[in-house]
């Protein structure tokens, strides 16, 4: 069993390598859709650019020449929000910015998952030990269940069938 | 029949409040007599309910347009079907299906054959309080039966975004789901009044919560199907505020579904399941706060409405109430049983739930940062796609991984021969996926990662699948199609479990792939000019203008498909317009095969012809909607009554 796990190993090794070797992706060109995933329309449809599809925005069209231009004049992506947040304001973000008071939206999430999974593990070990120092005639139930409990129960069956 | 509507829903709020009483009077003093005079004052009042529903929908297919209700959301030239449908069309009809839902199960609730104890009659009292609540808002505030002033003699008709097949499945499923959690929720509340705190309540409200948890799911689906044939964007979810508002309950209710496993069998998590159950009750009542008060921006809302206050003052209550009472409970909730090792099925339904509840709070935190940063900053920011894809998405990947750990894990304790058992061959799979992946060019880490963590999970279950396959055929000689079903049938929650794995899997294949390896394309042409993406091209062929009825108007355009030169049909989007409605509705085109779909928006035209539309491919889109298949058929097998279970009592 060792040595079929170390044999699995370097196999895994070696895989995982090459996923993380083999040659990154070229830099493609910047399109109007690639900005314009990051921005709202401006037409109160609270829609990304590239989704507002309505007849009667007068928001899109204009916003999304300013992008081409924009591309024209050789800005990269973020420059080119930076300049749609000076005239916009913050709303035109698609997401919040990074930094400052925003920077909680983005951190809290990880923050709670990473303190609830340590959290979760500190209670996990402590009802472990707990059980430890109980002894198995404590428990309530002491049976370790490796098995499948429905190959159990049809192994029961077929054995008062086979008596 | 509006008026005996209305006096129908004003006798049903005083039935509920009698029986209320009755029931409390009743079980306090142990007097049965009282307790039967309020049973029947439950089902006399879901009787009501079911009258005033029955008056609403007579109001709406007979055309009384001297409601308001009824004026605003249907006119004289709609089908009966969309005038059927209209009910649900706004705030009072949807409040109306709430209530009735409520009102039908606390009319199975107290119809039970099974003597009542005194934890299902508190749990009927706690129903018919949230009910009382409904009525309340009907009667009072939000009244579908109130008349106008000045009746017009037709009505504005239904909003045309409306008048789509989703309108039947829709709003349904996901109103059916939302109060469906209220009896979930009323046995917790119970089960912490009346001391009753062990597995009883777990028991009763498992498949309560399952029926509650599906219609929310397949509203959810049906949502995005909607959304994906009519609001015209190219998508199906765009975490919108009301999106995410229907999304939290289910997550939640998933979590629970999961924990209580545990506390069936070990006695554990008692205090984690009563906080999720009241989470999600809570988080019901939070959708409806979003999607009635006007507190947040959503194409999906009802508009601004007094609704807000009253739901925020019931919301508080209902959350608060169980809380406390939680907290004064909290040295009846120990748990029976110890966890014998770190690494084994208990542990990984604790972190499952961990991420669940971490998907939903990051969710939760996004849809009211607009709110909160106003009040702090008092700056407007939005919280789109981008926020929840960079957040969401590495969670949903870990939930994917644990979705293949969790099955596999044996209860108790998984031992390292389990482990490698188990997860040697599924494990090794996936990574060859992820290299073969990465061969055929695919470079982005997020798909490379998602698509080999779904190929894991897919392989674990067909490896545990063909285990148990094997195992019949060798016990039972049976051949491999009769091992491979009543296999499903002799364990149905276990593998109807796994088909629902499978439909998320499919949801989530469909959903990386359609974002991943998508091409869209906006163009302005005119007729017989051509537009080109990936292998199709589209010959524009016409623009044709023509009325339907005398209030709506819908213009045309067609094209001719060809999939690397060859013909394969004809394709067309419309925009339509409707006298009483400022904003045209598209139809768009859509061309679906199960590798990808070609999808048609008209954007707009000018008077000398010029269209402008967008074409996207979004490929592997089909797969969505056949995991919603799935994620039915797996939910309704783990649904399934179990002969033996049933006959020992269990559920």
């Amino acid at each position: 069993m060792r040595r079929m796990g170390l044999h699995f190993g370097s196999v895994v090794l070696v895989l995982l390598l090459f996923l993380t070797f083999v040659s990154a992706a070229k830099a493609q060109t910047l399109t109007w859709e690639d900005v314009g995933t990051s921005l709202v329309c401006q037409c109160g449809c609270q829609s990304v650019l590239p989704a507002c599809t309505h007849i009667e925005c007068g928001s899109a069209g204009p916003m999304k020449t300013e992008i081409r231009e924009m591309i024209g004049r050789g800005m990269d992506k973020n420059q080119i929000i930076a300049a749609f947040m000076q005239n916009y304001g913050e709303q035109v973000l698609a997401a919040p910015t990074k930094k400052g008071f925003n920077l909680t939206a983005w951190i809290a999430p990880f923050v709670a998952l990473i303190v609830g999974a340590i959290a979760l593990f500190i209670v996990l070990r402590q009802w472990v030990r707990r059980s430890r120092e109980a002894g198995p005639e404590n428990k309530v139930m002491v049976a370790v269940e490796k098995e499948d409990p429905y190959k159990r129960r049809l192994e029961e069956e077929l054995r008062r069938w086979k008596a | 029949m509006a008026d005996l509507g209305y006096i129908s829903l004003l006798l049903a709020l005083v039935l509920a409040l009698y029986s209320i009483f009755a029931f409390i009077i009743g079980l306090r003093r142990t007097y049965p007599e009282l307790i039967r005079s309020a049973r029947h004052a439950v089902l006399a009042a879901c009787g009501l309910v079911l009258l005033a529903s029955f008056a609403l929908m007579y109001s709406f297919l007979t055309g009384d347009y001297s409601l308001e209700y009824v004026a605003s959301y249907s006119s004289s030239d709609m089908s009966p079907l969309y005038k059927f449908a209209a009910f649900w069309g706004g705030n009072q009809g949807s409040l109306l299906i709430w209530a009735m839902v409520i009102s039908i199960s606390s009319a199975i609730l107290v119809s039970s054959k099974v003597k009542a104890s005194s934890l299902q009659i508190v749990a009927v009292v706690v129903v018919m309080m949230v009910e009382a609540f409904f009525l309340l808002v009907m009667a009072f505030v939000s009244n579908p039966f109130a008349r106008l002033a000045f009746p017009t003699g037709d009505g504005r008709g239904l909003n045309p975004l409306l008048e789509n097949m989703g309108m039947f499945f829709h709003p349904l499923t996901l109103l059916g789901g939302y109060a469906g959690f209220t009896v979930p929720f009323a046995f917790a509340v119970s089960a912490l009044i009346t001391r009753k705190l062990g597995i009883e309540w777990i028991v009763i409200v498992r498949r309560w919560t399952l029926v509650a948890w599906l219609l929310l799911g397949l509203g959810n689906l049906f949502g995005m199907q909607w959304s994906y044939v009519e609001l015209g964007w190219g998508g199906m979810w765009a975490w919108d505020p009301v999106e995410n508002a229907s999304f939290m309950p289910w997550l939640t209710a998933t979590a629970f579904l999961h924990s209580i496993m545990i506390q069936k069998r070990r006695g554990m998590l008692k205090v984690w399941n009563m906080l999720l159950i009241i989470f999600t009750f809570n988080l019901t009542l939070l959708g409806t706060l979003i999607t009635r008060s006007g507190i947040l921006a959503s194409v999906h809302s009802f508009g601004a409405s007094a609704l807000g206050p009253i739901f925020m003052g019931f919301l508080t209550l209902s959350l608060l109430v169980p809380l406390w009472l939680l907290f004064s409970r909290m040295n009846e909730l120990k748990s029976d049983d110890e966890l014998d090792s770190l690494v084994s099925r208990e542990s990984s339904f604790l972190y499952n739930n961990l991420i669940f509840v971490a998907i939903t709070f990051a969710t939760l935190l996004g849809t009211l940062f607009p709110i909160i940063s106003e009040a702090v900053r008092g700056v407007k920011i939005t919280v789109g796609p981008p926020f929840y894809d960079q957040v969401n998405g590495p969670i949903f990947l870990l939930l994917i991984v644990l979705m293949g750990v969790c099955p596999l894990l044996g209860w108790k304790r998984a031992t390292p021969v389990n482990l490698l058992r188990n997860f040697l061959y599924p494990f090794a799979l996936a990574l060859v996926l992820a290299v073969v992946l990465r061969i055929v060019g695919i470079k982005e880490w997020y798909v490379l990662a998602g698509f080999s963590a779904a190929g894991f999970v897919i392989f674990t279950i067909c490896v545990e699948w063909f285990r148990g396959v094997r195992a019949r055929r060798r016990s039972q000689k049976e051949n491999f199609l009769q091992a491979f079903f009543r296999l499903i049938w002799a364990n149905k929650p276990r593998y109807g479990g796994y088909i629902v794995h499978l439909a998320i899997i499919m949801v989530a294949l469909g959903t990386i792939g359609s974002v991943a390896f998508k091409a869209e394309k906006e163009v302005s042409i005119k007729a017989g000019d051509t537009v080109s993406i990936r292998q199709y091209t589209l010959k524009y062929e016409s623009l044709s203008r023509y009325p339907v009825g005398n209030k709506k108007d819908v213009t045309s355009a067609a094209f001719s498909v060809y999939n690397s030169g060859e013909y394969k049909g004809a394709l067309s989007s419309s925009k339509f317009t409707h006298v009483n409605y400022d904003n045209p509705v598209t139809d768009v085109g859509i061309r679906t095969t199960l590798k990808e779909d070609l999808y048609l928006i008209l954007m707009g035209w000018d008077p000398d012809g010029t269209t402008a539309v967008k074409v996207l491919v979004n490929p592997m889109m089909a797969w969505v909607w056949i995991g919603g298949f799935f994620f039915l058929a797996g939910g309704i097998i783990a649904l399934w009554p179990d002969r033996r279970s049933s006959m020992a009592g269990g559920s």
